[in-house]
């Protein structure tokens, strides 16, 4: 138990040796310390290089704010690899452009949800958080997708470029939450797509001869990824233009559709 | 009983405590929520009193510069808000409490003030003292290390009186700030009100007349989006004489007294 006056009866000796702090200095200082986390190597680094401590403090917040979808898309992926290993089938590609949209729209919606009004107030562009946040969720897909795909060996050796679609397909999610101040809308929008796009060879396939085996992969086999490269450019572009323009970029003035629905 | 206000022209004058409003007018699809608001205020602590649907709200969220009106002009702090840069400068020194908040449920008391402490670009090397010092201010010292989830409605309040007030702003709006606060805390927070009045133009949205009696220089009330009243607290007591009226205070009484009058001519 602390005997200093100035400090609360739950800080004990041993704290505030750790701390190495200095009792003369005002008593404000003094709890700071105690009271905060110590900023770690992580959002160190994130300082120097967003030159920003409010952006380098949400790039290591994000991840607390999104766990549900962590963990959720952690089983989804390892769903993703027993059924891989019993079907043959590229899941693990598959699924991430579905699971970055779901996140992405997540992201957008807890970080807007929960204490929109408040941040909506601050000097720190809602842009900028909003793409500190896709980046994270882009981050954790890769390396979850990643870990996956060391258990599922993906047929005909699919490479990163399954992060064209992510991309994509999230961007136009966000584009659609964004528009409709929805992010569950979004989130769905973009998976229906995602399964068009997927589904829309097996169809075909099937169309032209009823007995072909179900191939889900061709939309991420390496040709057909390179081939559509181009478009899946073009809408992510589009839809970023579209988002970007929602926020209050190009000379629009900044006003969220949502408060039409109020 | 309006306060004769000076007219000035609408120069930016950076640095300037407090709002100039000319002509703010504001819908929701088709219903009209502000009607044509002109305000000028200095420092000080202004109460906005009014009905529910009365516009407070939106008042509130055009001064916390969350929305923008249909039309007419806002200047805060003597910048204008239509200048990117300028309202990047009006929100670094603005404080808001919305009347609700959602809040981090993991966070502790401490880091949810925190996080919003940089992200108004607070100096990183002040936010943690900063931050000690608003949570004292709100009687949170036990809290500090506690998870937001845990707290109480109350509790939750006075951590958004925190956060609105932890970079000491120049323009603090609260709406509905005392909700949920027992007689004890709603003391200190009036406390709270009268130091910031000398520095900052501090505009609190409630249903509470005694909260307003007691901290502010001036009423302004507001009925269907319109402002009827604006004057000091005395003012309003004084037309709250008649012991006939609605209301079981003076203040309240001259509350009823407006209201009824601005209904009666419409």
């Amino acid at each position: 138990m602390s005997e200093h006056p100035h400090l609360p009866p739950d800080v004990t000796e041993e704290e505030l040796a750790m701390l190495d702090v200095n009792l003369e200095r005002p008593w404000h200082g003094v709890m700071g310390e105690v009271w905060s986390r110590p900023v770690g190597p992580v959002e160190r680094l994130a300082r120097k290089a967003f030159g920003s401590a409010a952006l380098a403090r949400v790039l290591v917040v994000s991840p607390l704010m999104i766990l549900a979808w962590i963990i959720a898309s952690a089983l989804v992926f390892a769903l993703g690899v027993v059924v891989t290993q019993a079907t043959e089938q590229p899941l693990i590609p598959l699924l991430a452009p579905a699971l970055a949209a779901v996140g992405v729209a997540y992201a957008y919606g807890a970080g807007a949800d929960v204490a929109f009004e408040i941040s909506r107030t601050m000097p720190v562009s809602s842009r900028m958080i909003l793409l500190v946040r896709m980046t994270v969720v882009f981050a954790i897909c890769t390396v979850l997708g990643g870990v996956a795909s060391l258990f599922a060996p993906a047929i005909g050796g699919v490479t990163a470029l399954w992060l064209l679609p992510m991309v994509a397909i999230s961007m136009l999610g966000l584009a659609v939450a964004t528009l409709t101040g929805l992010p569950a809308l979004g989130g769905g929008v973009a998976l229906l797509v995602w399964s068009g796009i997927v589904m829309q060879p097996v169809l075909e396939a099937r169309r032209e001869d009823a007995a072909a085996p179900v191939d889900l992969g061709t939309v991420v086999s390496e040709s057909a990824l390179m081939d559509h490269a181009p478009l899946y450019l073009a809408a992510t572009v589009v839809c970023g233009a579209i988002v970007m323009w929602n926020n209050g970029a190009f000379g629009r003035p900044q006003e969220d559709a949502r408060w039409h629905w109020r | 009983m309006a306060l004769a206000v000076k007219t000035r022209t609408q120069n930016t004058n950076p640095g300037h405590i407090g709002v100039d409003l000319r002509g703010v007018g504001h819908r929701y699809g088709r219903t009209t929520v502000l009607q044509d608001i002109d305000l000028q205020t200095g420092p000080g602590v202004f109460g906005l009193l009014g009905p529910n649907g009365a516009g407070k709200t939106t008042l509130l969220r055009i001064l916390a510069t969350v929305l923008k009106p249909a039309h007419g002009d806002v200047a805060l702090l003597g910048r204008a808000t239509k200048d990117a840069h300028d309202l990047r400068e009006i929100r670094r020194r603005l404080g808001y409490l919305p009347q609700q908040f959602g809040f981090y449920p993991n966070f502790t008391v401490f880091e949810f003030i925190e996080y919003f402490a940089l992200l108004k670009k607070m100096p990183p090397n002040r936010v943690r003292a900063a931050v000690a010092t608003a949570i004292e201010r709100v009687g949170l010292e036990d809290r500090a290390r506690s998870k937001m989830k845990s707290l109480s409605g109350g509790m939750l309040r006075r951590v958004g009186i925190a956060q609105a007030i932890v970079n000491e702003p120049e323009l603090l709006l609260l709406d509905e700030p005392t909700v949920g606060l027992d007689p004890e805390q709603r003391v200190i927070f009036r406390t709270l009100l009268r130091e910031m009045a000398e520095t900052s133009a501090v505009f609190v949205s409630t249903h509470l007349v005694e909260d307003v009696a007691a901290a502010c220089s001036e009423v302004m009330l507001m009925d269907d989006g319109s402002l009827i009243f604006h004057g000091t607290a005395h003012d309003l007591v004084a037309l709250g004489q008649n012991d006939d009226l609605p209301g079981d205070s003076p203040i309240e009484r001259g509350y009823g007294a407006v209201l009824a009058g601005n209904r009666e001519r419409r």
